[in-house]
C-alpha cells in the first residue's frame, strides 16, 4: 500500500480545495465557484480509499459549517452521504472514462447541494432557487481537469 | 491436487459491512450535532474550537487581498494622495464643526435627561474590528471580524460602520467574532422613521441593497414616503438609539394584504465593508438596561437575531 498519494499530498490538496471555496467573491461569481473540497474528496476517495473515507468526509463538512455559519453537521452530513455512495460504487466510477464520470459527478455534487438547501429548509432558511446547482454544474466540467491533475503524483499503475 | 485459490473476490458493487456501520456512525453523530444545535444551542464550545483552528486559513485567504490593497495604497500616485488628504482634511474640518455642534447638543440633552430622569444610555465606546472572512449568500449574510472574547466582544453587540449600522455579532471565539448583516434574512432591527418617529421593523431581506418593513399597514401609508431616513430605536435595548439605519426606497399600496409593501435600501455599502465599528456601552454612563423580553416574547421586536424557523410574514 505504498504507492498510493501520500498523505502530504492529500492534506495539502484538501487544505487549498478548502481555501478555494471559502474565498470571498460576489455573490455572482460565486455561482461560479465549484464545491472544491467536496469534489477533492470525492477524487481522494477513489483513488485512495483506504485513507480517505467517510471519517475525513465528516471532518472536513464540520470545518466547512463552522466557516460558513451553517449548522453544525449540515455540510458534515451531506459530504458524508456524498463519500459514502462513491465508495459503493467505487469500482464502477473508478474504471468509467472521464466523460462517464461527469454525469455521475455531476449527479453527486447536484444531491449534496440539495441536500444542503433541504436541511437548510427545515431549520427554516428561505426556499431554494435553481440557480444554486450551477456551482455543481462548473464542477462537473471542470472535474476531469481536477482528477487529472490530482492523479499527477499516483504513482500506482491505472488498473492496481 | 491444490485448490486454486482466488486472491481477492470484490464485488463490483461493495457490500462492504465495515463501511455501511461506519457511515451509519459517522451519519447519525452528524444528524445529533444539528438536533443539539437547532434544538438547544449547546455547541458554543465546538464551535469556538472550529472557528479557532479555521483561523489561520481564513487569515490566509483574505491576506492576498489585503496585501493587494495595502500594495495599492503604496503605489498610488502622489498627486492621487495629495488630492485625496485635501478632500479628507476638508471632511475633518465640516466633521470637527459638526461635532461641536453636537457636543452642545449632547450635553444640553444629558442635561435634560437628568432633569427627566430618563434612563438612557447615550455615550458608547468603540472598537475597530477588520473582516477576516465572509459568506455571502442569499440565506446567509454574515462577516468574521477580528476582534473575540479576549477583546471584550459580546453575542449580541452592534456593529455599525461610518455611514451606519451593519450588523450584530452572534457568536465569539476568542480571537472572532461572527456576525450577521441587518440584510441577512435572520436579522429584524426595531426602527424609527426619522422625520416622524413612527416605529416599526426592518427585516433582512439576503439582498444587500433592501430591507423589507412588512408591518406598517396600508392605512398607516401616509407616514413613510420615499427617501425618509431610518434610524435605530433603541427598542429592546441591544442597538443603541439613532444610528442611521437605511433611506425608504419603495412604498407601494398592497391591495391584497392588510400590509403595505415598503422597501428600504440600507446606507452602509454592506458588501464592500472592510473595517466595522464593534460598540460598547460606557459602564459609568449606562443605567441598568432591563434584561432582555423572555424568549416567547414577539419574536425579535427587541433586535435579537429571530428565532430559527420563525417566519416575520410576507417577505415577498
Amino acid at each position: 500500500m505504498n504507492g498510493g498519494p501520500s498523505w502530504l499530498w492529500i492534506g495539502g490538496s484538501l487544505g487549498v480545495a478548502l481555501a478555494l471555496d471559502l474565498m470571498p467573491l460576489p455573490p455572482w461569481l460565486a455561482l461560479g465557484n465549484p464545491p472544491w473540497s467536496l469534489m477533492v474528496l470525492i477524487h481522494f476517495a477513489l483513488v485512495a480509499p483506504e485513507r480517505v473515507g467517510v471519517a475525513t468526509a465528516f471532518a472536513l463538512g464540520l470545518l466547512q459549517d463552522a466557516a460558513q455559519g451553517t449548522l453544525l453537521g449540515q455540510h458534515a452530513l451531506a459530504a458524508t452521504v456524498v463519500v459514502y455512495f462513491v465508495l459503493k460504487a467505487r469500482q464502477l466510477l473508478r474504471f468509467s472514462p472521464w466523460w462517464q464520470q461527469i454525469p455521475a459527478v455531476l449527479g453527486l455534487l447536484a444531491g449534496h447541494q440539495l441536500l444542503v438547501f433541504w436541511l437548510d429548509g427545515l431549520t427554516g432558511h428561505p426556499p431554494w432557487d435553481a440557480w444554486y446547482l450551477m456551482p455543481a454544474a462548473v464542477g462537473a466540467l471542470v472535474w476531469p481537469w481536477l482528477s487529472m491533475a490530482l492523479k499527477g503524483t499516483d504513482s500506482r499503475p491505472p488498473l492496481a | 491436487m491444490s485448490s486454486l485459490k482466488l486472491p481477492e473476490q470484490r464485488p463490483l458493487f461493495g457490500s462492504d459491512g465495515t463501511l455501511d456501520t461506519k457511515f451509519a456512525v459517522i451519519a447519525l453523530l452528524a444528524l445529533g450535532l444539528m438536533v443539539c444545535e437547532y434544538r438547544f444551542q449547546r455547541l458554543d464550545a465546538l464551535r469556538s474550537a472550529l472557528d479557532t483552528a479555521l483561523y489561520p486559513l481564513q487569515y490566509a485567504i483574505q491576506l492576498p487581498f489585503a496585501t493587494a490593497a495595502h500594495w495599492g495604497e503604496v503605489w498610488a500616485s502622489r498627486q492621487a494622495l495629495v488630492a485625496e488628504n485635501r478632500r479628507l482634511r476638508q471632511k475633518q474640518l465640516l466633521v470637527d464643526a459638526q461635532l461641536q455642534r453636537l457636543a452642545a447638543l449632547e450635553a444640553e440633552n444629558r442635561r435634560l435627561r437628568l432633569l427627566l430622569k430618563s434612563a438612557v444610555p447615550f455615550r458608547e465606546r468603540a472598537l475597530i474590528g477588520e473582516l477576516v472572512a465572509m459568506d455571502f449568500d442569499p440565506y446567509r449574510h454574515q462577516i468574521l471580524v477580528d476582534k473575540g472574547f479576549r477583546q471584550g466582544v459580546y453575542v449580541g453587540q452592534p456593529l455599525v460602520a461610518p455611514q451606519g449600522v451593519v450588523g450584530q455579532v452572534v457568536h465569539v471565539a476568542p480571537f472572532t467574532a461572527r456576525a450577521i448583516l441587518i440584510t441577512d434574512p435572520s436579522h429584524a432591527l426595531p426602527v424609527q422613521v426619522n422625520r416622524n418617529g413612527l416605529r416599526t421593523l426592518a427585516v433582512g431581506t439576503g439582498q444587500f441593497g433592501e430591507l423589507a418593513l412588512p408591518h406598517i399597514p396600508n392605512g398607516d401609508l401616509a407616514e413613510v414616503q420615499v427617501g425618509d431616513l431610518l434610524v435605530t430605536s433603541g427598542l429592546g435595548g441591544r442597538f443603541p438609539r439613532g444610528y442611521p439605519v437605511a433611506r425608504i426606497s419603495q412604498v407601494a399600496y398592497d391591495a391584497g394584504r392588510p400590509f403595505a409593501k415598503v422597501r428600504a435600501t440600507p446606507i452602509s455599502d454592506l458588501d464592500r465593508l472592510r473595517e466595522v465599528l464593534l460598540i460598547f456601552r460606557d459602564e459609568t454612563d449606562a443605567l441598568p438596561v432591563p434584561p432582555p423580553l423572555p424568549t416567547s416574547a414577539p419574536a425579535a421586536a427587541d433586535g435579537r437575531p429571530l428565532a430559527k424557523g420563525h417566519h416575520l410574514g410576507p417577505l415577498v
